[in-house]
């Protein structure tokens, strides 16, 4: 006897399109962090636990939050994550530490990270990151801890604010990086840097 | 076979022949109907089949015929019904299809890896009624020459790649009943055209690239039964002048949009309604009290919209609601005991709202419910409590982040069916239902948070898809069951800051998906067991502040995934194992507070992520600073004080060039 799927074709297809119930609640958190967990591979199931359904991403593996259920750490070294990092993770407004180095992340680093006010480290050393360093990331006034050192960076360093005070050990082997902005001079030329 | 020459009717399918379909099929002369669907015929040589002028319906569906299109059937000039669906066939349709097979009234290639374009040919087939090219590879834009194609009544193109716009021809359709574009690449807007296809009960248009309004002109379809346009980045109101005339929709599912505004109180008028999916849009204002008119509704889902003001009273007279999803929205109030009325509710989810109060008693009467989850919302009061015990079927029930107080119903899970338990942040006292040992289901369970007291001991049995327990933060008294050790899915165990006493069972170690393992703060005694060691994808230990004794095992050196460790606060004696230097994801050490001596192994200094914490203060450590520490250049905040340790501080701790705390103190250090 043939497998009876033939039944199934032959009929319309029923009222029902896609009733796939809703599965993710307004947790801002949790979705710019999930929004991140789209957006890379992740061969070794570091983000497994990242489960969106949930009520906030405090029980994700990897992730710290503080008393208020906000996230205040993201430990995500060396998990093998490739793909990109996503303008969403500006939103974590409490977030203090992004450990994001030694993966193979490419793409660059997103505009947005300059909204993260409470950032005391931003550690993105050893992946495949181009582009410029935004800008946004000198108005930090509470980053302390800057590698971005071993990526494909291009640009200009920027000089002021809390960048006053990283060395170029923070910036090294990024072989497009042009050096420190030049403050009251005319801009370097970056259109090779994008 | 092929000498039955007076043979007309031939209908084999739904067996089990197999091989190559015999050529000499062919020969026969007078079939006109011939239908081999629903076997496992392979593809034969088409070459060798001659033409079959009388042939009229040939199915050859449901079969494994691979390569490309049968040409043969291209010689089938008479063919009114053709199908070939459910198969492997590949490559392009040929044009000679559209060309040869004028008389076509029914085309289903559906479920085959064809591809390409579609041709604009198509419109040759005048005759056609149904074109059936679900679940291939086209890809290219719809054909606007389909518009000319007067007598189709269903036309089927979901599950391909096709892109551009979708033809305003199709207007021109006045016979269309049927039309289903889902799951392509269509973006632009929907043409207001569509508004003249007035026969059209079945439009889908979900999951592609639509964008835009809905034309005004689609009030005009007033046959709709069926309207899908979930999953596309379409905007804008739904104004009661558009839905106004579609009383025969009996499913209407926009979801996962950017719709705006009200939902039109219009919606009344839509009596036949038994699905409405609103979820994942922009609409605001108040769920209009005309949704009681919709009688025979039985999947609600408004979530994950910017809803306000209270549930309409009126809404719990939908007794034949299944499904009530309202979660993620603005709403207030409170849940009414008219929600005993929905006797046939099987989920119910309301989270992430601002509703208050109690909980109704008249919940305990939903007995075939299988989801209830009223979370973060300002609940409280006592779970009535008789819930759960006429309901055996419930499956996922969720109280956290709420206000309730009081014990949990004893016979909650009295069907020991639940997979999913949370009633996190609230102030829940008493002991655990006794009905939870016998779930064997459950996979989440989450009672952080709460004042419970009450016996672990025995209060959990064995349950092997159980992945994640939480029950920190309460008083829960007893000990550490060995059956913990047949969990064997579990990836997080935190029982931390309890009463929890006895020791720490070795059958933990056989948890072999562990990733979190927090015992923290509890009265534990006896050693860490050397089975621990067998936990290899531990990446958070805490057994901080306990009573723990003996040695630090050696084989914590297996736990090379240990990114957290804090053993601190203990009786632990014996050396700071030089194991521990091999932890090249480690991010904190903490084995401060307790009876530790012997010197501080100089390999500490590989440990080159560390980052939050290198505490080993208020312990009997002797011997010298190792100057490898100095290679720590991540680590933040390093704690020797309260040790014996001797000799210089090494000049290269100057190259810990992110500390921020320091602390020797109470050492004889010189």
């Amino acid at each position: 006897m043939a497998i009876c799927r033939s039944g199934l074709f032959h009929l319309l297809v029923t009222l029902v399109l896609s009733n796939t119930i809703a599965t993710s609640n307004a947790n801002v958190e949790g979705d710019a962090l999930f929004a991140l967990r789209r957006a890379v591979k992740d061969p070794q199931g570091v983000l497994q636990s990242w489960d969106p359904t949930l009520v906030d991403p405090c029980t994700w593996f990897h992730v710290t939050c503080d008393a208020d259920n906000r996230v205040t750490r993201l430990d995500l070294g060396n998990g093998k994550l490739s793909g990109n990092l996503v303008p969403e993770l500006g939103k974590l407004e409490r977030l203090q530490y992004l450990e994001l180095y030694m993966n193979n992340l490419a793409g660059q680093i997103p505009k947005e990270l300059g909204q993260l006010k409470s950032l005391v480290s931003l550690d993105l050393y050893h992946n495949n990151l181009t582009g410029p360093i935004p800008p946004s990331l000198s108005r930090l006034s509470n980053l302390k801890f800057l590698d971005v050192s071993n990526n494909d960076l291009c640009g200009t360093i920027p000089t002021a604010g809390s960048f006053s005070k990283f060395s170029e050990e923070s910036f090294m082997n990024n072989p497009r990086l042009e050096g420190p902005e030049l403050m009251g001079f005319v801009r370097y030329d970056v259109g090779d840097c994008k | 076979m092929g000498d039955l020459s007076e043979l007309q009717y031939l209908s084999v399918y739904d067996n089990n022949l197999n091989g190559a379909i015999p050529f000499q099929l062919s020969s026969l002369r007078k079939v006109r109907y011939l239908d081999l669907g629903g076997n496992f015929l392979e593809t034969p040589d088409w070459s060798k089949f001659s033409s079959m002028p009388s042939l009229t319906h040939l199915g050859l569906y449901l079969n494994e015929l691979t390569l490309e299109f049968p040409s043969f059937i291209l010689t089938c000039r008479n063919l009114t019904y053709l199908d070939l669906s459910l198969n492997k066939l590949s490559g392009l349709i040929p044009e000679r299809l559209f060309t040869n097979l004028g008389k076509l009234e029914y085309l289903n290639l559906t479920e085959n890896q064809f591809q390409g374009k579609l041709s604009p040919n198509v419109s040759k087939l005048s005759n056609l009624i149904d074109l059936r090219l679900a679940t291939n590879k086209f890809s290219g834009p719809i054909p606007g020459d389909i518009g000319s194609m007067s007598n189709l009544q269903l036309v089927e193109l979901f599950n391909n790649s096709f892109t551009g716009q979708i033809p305003s021809s199709l207007g021109q359709l006045k016979n269309l009943q049927h039309l289903d574009l889902r799951m392509n690449a269509l973006n632009y807007t929907i043409p207001p055209e569509l508004g003249l296809c007035t026969n059209l009960s079945y439009l889908a248009l979900a999951v592609n690239q639509l964008s835009g309004g809905l034309p005004l002109s689609l009030s005009n379809l007033s046959k709709l039964n069926d309207l899908g346009l979930s999953d596309n980045f379409l905007s804008g109101e739904i104004s009661a002048n558009l839905i106004g005339n579609w009383t025969e929709l009996e499913s209407l599912q926009i979801q996962n949009n950017s719709f705006m505004g009200n939902i039109p109180p219009e919606i009344g008028l839509l009596t036949k309604l038994q699905y409405l999916f609103l979820y994942r849009n922009n609409f605001s204002g108040p769920i209009p009290s005309e949704i009681e008119k919709l009688t025979s509704l039985e999947n609600l889902d408004l979530s994950g919209n910017q809803l306000s003001g209270t549930i309409p009273p009126t809404l719990w007279n939908l007794t034949n609601l299944l499904s009530l999803q309202l979660f993620s929205n603005n709403l207030s109030g409170t849940i009414p005991p008219e929600i005993g009325s929905m006797a046939s509710l099987v989920a119910f989810d309301v989270n992430t709202n601002q509703l208050h109060g109690e909980l109704p008693e008249n919940i305990s009467r939903l007995v075939k419910l299988n989801k209830f989850s009223v979370f973060t919302n300002n609940f409280s009061g006592s779970i009535p409590g008789d819930f759960g015990k006429f309901s055996p079927s419930l499956i996922n029930v969720s109280f956290s982040n709420n206000s309730f107080s009081g014990e949990l119903p004893h016979e909650l899970c009295s069907g020991f069916a639940l997979e999913e338990l949370t009633v996190n942040g609230n102030n829940f006292t008493g002991s655990l239902p006794a009905c939870l040992r016998n779930c064997s289901n459950l996979n989440r369970v989450r009672f952080d948070g709460n004042q419970f007291t009450g016996n672990i001991t025995k209060a959990f049995g064995v349950h092997p898809r159980l992945d994640f327990i939480r029950l920190s933060g309460n008083q829960f008294v007893g000990e550490i069951s060995p059956d913990w050790g047949e969990c064997r899915n579990l990836s997080n165990l935190q029982l931390d800051r309890n009463r929890i006493s006895g020791g720490i069972p070795a059958e933990l170690g056989n948890l072999t998906r562990l990733g979190v393992l927090s015992l923290d703060s509890n009265e534990l005694t006896g050693k860490i067991p050397t089975d621990l060691g067998k936990l290899v994808k531990l990446f958070n230990l805490n057994l901080s502040n306990n009573h723990l004794t003996g040695e630090i095992p050696k084989s914590i050196s297996n736990l090379t995934e240990l990114a957290y460790l804090d053993l601190s606060n203990n009786k632990l004696t014996g050396d700071v194992p030089q194991e521990l230097g091999r932890f090249d994801k480690l991010l904190s050490l903490n084995l401060s507070h307790n009876d530790l001596s012997g010197e501080i192994p100089s390999n500490l200094g590989n440990l080159f992520v560390l980052q939050y914490m290198l505490d080993l203060s208020s312990n009997s450590l002797s011997g010298t600073i190792p100057q490898e520490l100095g290679k720590l250049t991540s680590l933040e905040i390093l704690n020797l004080s309260r040790n014996q340790l001797s000799g210089r501080i090494p000049a290269s701790l100057s190259s810990m060039i992110s500390l921020r705390s320091v602390d020797f103190s109470d050492n004889e250090l010189t």
